[in-house]
């Protein structure tokens, strides 16, 4: 239903029409702007990729074929590609800053994701689990150290239910890449997981 | 090639279904793929923990801490730049007014856009024609006497219209033109016409000295002929 609604919609944004353009913006931006907040991880460069795809969709809009996949697909890989832009732009400022302080180093490597092994226990191994840290907390330390394209295409196979075909259209990479980026970011996963002793606890029966 | 001796499947084959279990998981395969996973599972064990292995993965993966909502606030920064946007394509920058270009400008612009070596071979050429033109015109014009000398048979002082008697001359073929000019000198006599096709001239002479430039043309050893003629046949 969405799907025919944001086709309709995406018409009159070709023909300029800022209100179907706001009606696009409350339908769609908060489906790939959930998905830019996990790969990108700041809300301010959020907001600037939100408004990045939202301009390249009222530039455009007649460009989109729907014979070519869903509309969804066509936004989620525009979203993909400006997180990439900023990410890319974000390490650069600070090579660049790292260059201009190199006193800095230190500290620049330390990001923000290792803010959970200062509030956490100091201590590795299982005995995290009885000092503090639950499974959540070590699968968001976990999941927060993968690189930007390690998360998307976990997000998108597990939390966006895509297609392998939609995430290699989104990421803009062939299947057999898709499939072992994910084989590879669940791996990643796993030996930080138990590099703060931790483990996926195994599910019951596979139900066939 | 080796095969899973449960489910007769070849090692490439596992792979690939082995690559599906996350999607079969999520049930995003299609139903063909679907069924091949699901009979694929009956009897490979690795399989079986790879689906427990997603399923728990899926099951604990971190919800997002921070949501992120569309606001009027944020529509209406994007809305500044849609206008931005518009502003450029509607009224694009007019280029400033380009001067024409000089005469010194236009053939540097023709210069640069000429391939080197053509470049190249017209400067040469440029530089041969200016140094023929200072070797043959700066010495005329520096020494203007230092030319040539040229000698006419004629008085350009005098005019070309037979005014007194007109005398047919034929010379011997060894007559130079300075032994005719000395004699002509003496003779006070000038060419009015010739030489004709038989190899003789028609002079002048005044009618007061007609008798002794007749006399002197007579006395040259090398005058064969020194005939006056009627004014009327000198005309003709």
């Amino acid at each position: 239903m969405d799907e025919i609604l944001g086709i309709a919609l995406l018409k009159r944004i070709a023909a300029k029409d800022r209100k179907a353009f706001e009606e696009f913006y409350y339908l769609y931006a908060e489906g790939f702007g959930r998905f830019l907040m996990k790969m990108l991880k700041q809300r301010d460069w959020v907001d600037e990729a939100v408004n990045d795809v939202m301009l390249t969709v009222w530039q455009l809009a007649e460009r989109y074929n729907p014979e070519r996949g869903r509309l969804s697909t066509w936004l989620f890989g525009i979203a993909h590609n400006k997180g990439l832009k900023i990410l890319e732009r974000a390490r650069r400022r600070r090579e660049g800053s790292l260059e201009e302080y190199p006193d800095e180093i230190d500290s620049e490597e330390e990001d923000a994701s290792d803010a959970y092994d200062r509030a956490g226990p100091s201590a590795s191994g299982p005995e995290r689990v009885v000092m503090g840290w639950e499974l959540g907390d070590a699968m968001s330390w976990a999941f927060s150290k993968l690189s930007a394209n390690h998360r998307s295409v976990i997000e998108l196979c597990f939390t966006e239910d895509r297609s392998y075909q939609e995430i290699a259209d989104i990421m803009g990479c062939p299947i057999n890449t898709v499939k072992t980026r994910l084989f590879h970011a669940r791996k990643r996963l796993a030996e930080s997981l138990a590099r703060k002793g931790f483990s996926l606890p195994e599910q019951g029966k596979v139900a066939i | 090639m080796t095969t899973d001796r449960h489910n007769e499947v070849s090692a490439p084959e596992h792979a690939e279904l082995l690559g599906l279990i996350a999607w079969y998981v999520k049930g995003s395969l299609t139903p063909m793929e679907n069924a091949v996973v699901k009979q694929h599972l009956v009897a490979c064990e690795i399989c079986r923990r790879e689906v427990s292995s997603c399923e728990a993965l899926a099951d604990h993966l971190p919800a997002s801490t921070e949501t992120w909502k569309p606001s009027p606030a944020h529509f209406a920064d994007i809305l500044a730049e849609v206008d931005k946007l518009e502003a450029a394509s509607v009224t694009p920058e007019t280029p400033p007014p380009v001067a024409a270009p000089g005469f010194f400008q236009r053939i540097g612009m023709w210069l640069s856009k000429t391939p080197s070596p053509v470049r190249w071979t017209l400067a040469l050429e440029t530089l041969a024609f200016a140094a023929l033109a200072l070797f043959v015109v700066l010495p005329l014009y520096l020494n203007p006497g230092a030319g040539g000398v040229f000698e006419t048979l004629s008085n350009a002082e005098t005019p070309a219209t037979p005014r007194g008697v007109s005398i047919r001359l034929m010379f011997a073929e060894d007559m130079t033109t300075r032994e005719l000019f000395e004699l002509l000198k003496q003779a006070k006599a000038q060419i009015h016409q010739g030489p004709s096709v038989a190899g003789d001239y028609t002079v002048e002479v005044s009618a007061e000295d007609a008798a002794q430039s007749l006399a002197t043309l007579r006395a040259h050893s090398k005058v064969r002929l020194a005939q006056p003629v009627e004014s009327s046949s000198s005309d003709s």
